[in-house]
């Protein structure tokens, strides 16, 4: 089987589990009454908000078959290595969003049916998105760096002070709302023991989206600078939807993992924040697909 | 004087690669080898004129920029071109 049918499959299967875990698993009782709504009610808007959803899943994988496909037409090349980690890096980041999502649908179905398995539940849900976001970083970033290393491209003194400035900022942020969380919410958001919150979670995440923003400013960087005036338009594309990928996905990331922070907005807000989110998620996808296919066509004409 | 002492291939490969940089030297290899029916490096000035009408449908394909297309075939039009009728250089992208 070719590879993009491939992924269009795995994709319709993805699809079609989540559909079915949302409209078959019993809603939970206390989240019923903290929206006001009832179970039939609260099935017909998790279908309505499945729908898009769904879309953006499309738009991941659409985008980074366009890569792939790209990426083994010059997988023979001295770029080949260097765009074969790439489109994993994409790949796994495309696959994060349904499998994150059908596995929290799966174990958040056990946890009600057996309440003693919800901190197992809620821990297993932490490393599965977890490692999801360190390989496709790590990967990513792979990918990148062999690509500045070609082109014998260096990141500038200010660049990297911009970036360790953004870093810092999203770091310490993030460590004072999971600690604050961890203090102040009973029982603890990640139902372990601080130390091991800090050196399996917060340490290995501050990792991942380090790498993510290195790996975003290295192919903006490499976009920039490599040689071909149409070659750097369409590289610009890709690059630019790659930024655009890996700074929603941190964001995203963010969100979710110190979701109890939000509680204070209503239902609707927070649905808005994270679509909108997801959105500039599906767009930097197409930015990809249109980039790759212009690459694509250079290798094949 | 590197320059002229150049293959007809490397002149138009280096040309190329001003417009589609990693990818040229590929390029201009499967436009010999698939429509001239020869080896890249057997390319000669003769082969340049056919040559360069494949390679104005290719580019066409890859982008919608006009101009772009029109001054990378103007400056492989003047590798045929004799020294003498090639003073107009008006530099290249880069």
């Amino acid at each position: 089987m070719k590879q993009a049918p491939k992924t269009y499959v795995l994709f319709a299967l993805l699809t079609v589990a989540y559909l079915v875990l949302q409209l078959t698993v019993t809603p939970d009782a206390a989240r019923l009454r903290a929206y006001h709504i009832t179970a039939p009610a609260y099935h017909i808007l998790v279908f309505s908000l499945s729908i898009p959803y769904v879309l953006i899943w499309f738009a991941a994988f659409y985008g980074y078959a366009k890569f792939q496909g790209f990426s083994q037409l010059v997988s023979r090349t001295s770029e080949g290595k260097a765009h074969r980690s790439l489109a994993i890096g994409l790949r796994w980041l495309a696959w994060s969003l349904p499998i994150a999502a059908i596995v929290s649908a799966v174990l958040n179905a056990i946890a009600r049916q057996a309440t003693g398995f919800t901190s197992a539940a809620l821990i297993i849900e932490h490393y599965v998105t977890l490692t999801l976001s360190l390989l496709a970083f790590s990967y990513l970033s792979v990918g990148t760096n062999q690509l500045m290393r070609l082109s014998r491209a260096r990141i500038s003194i200010g660049g990297m002070r911009a970036l360790v400035g953004i870093f810092t900022i999203i770091g310490v942020a993030y460590c004072y709302i999971t600690l604050h969380n961890i203090y102040t919410l009973h029982p603890s958001p990640f139902r372990m023991p601080l130390w091991l919150v800090l050196f399996t979670i917060i340490i290995p995440y501050l990792y991942a989206w380090f790498m993510g923003l290195m790996a975003a400013y290295e192919i903006f960087s490499y976009s920039k600078k490599t040689k071909g005036v149409i070659y750097r338009r369409a590289l610009l594309l890709l690059g630019s939807g790659i930024v655009l990928i890996i700074a929603t996905s941190i964001a995203l990331q963010y969100l979710t993992s110190d979701i109890s922070q939000l509680s204070g907005l209503t239902l609707s807000y927070l649905v808005f924040i994270i679509y909108l989110l997801l959105a500039v998620y599906a767009a930097g996808y197409l930015l990809i697909a249109a980039g790759s296919q212009r690459l694509k066509r250079m290798e094949e004409v | 004087m590197a320059a002229m002492r150049a293959s007809v291939y490397e002149r138009v490969v280096r040309i190329t690669h001003i417009y589609l940089g990693p990818a040229a030297d590929r390029f201009i290899d499967r436009q010999v080898e698939n429509h001239l029916g020869k080896m890249p490096k057997a390319l000669t000035l003769a082969d340049l004129s056919q040559l360069i009408d494949w390679i104005r449908v290719a580019v066409s394909l890859m982008t919608d920029d006009a101009e772009i297309v029109d001054e990378y075939i103007e400056q492989l039009e003047r590798l045929s071109r004799p020294p003498s009728q090639d003073r107009q250089h008006n530099g290249t992208r880069s």
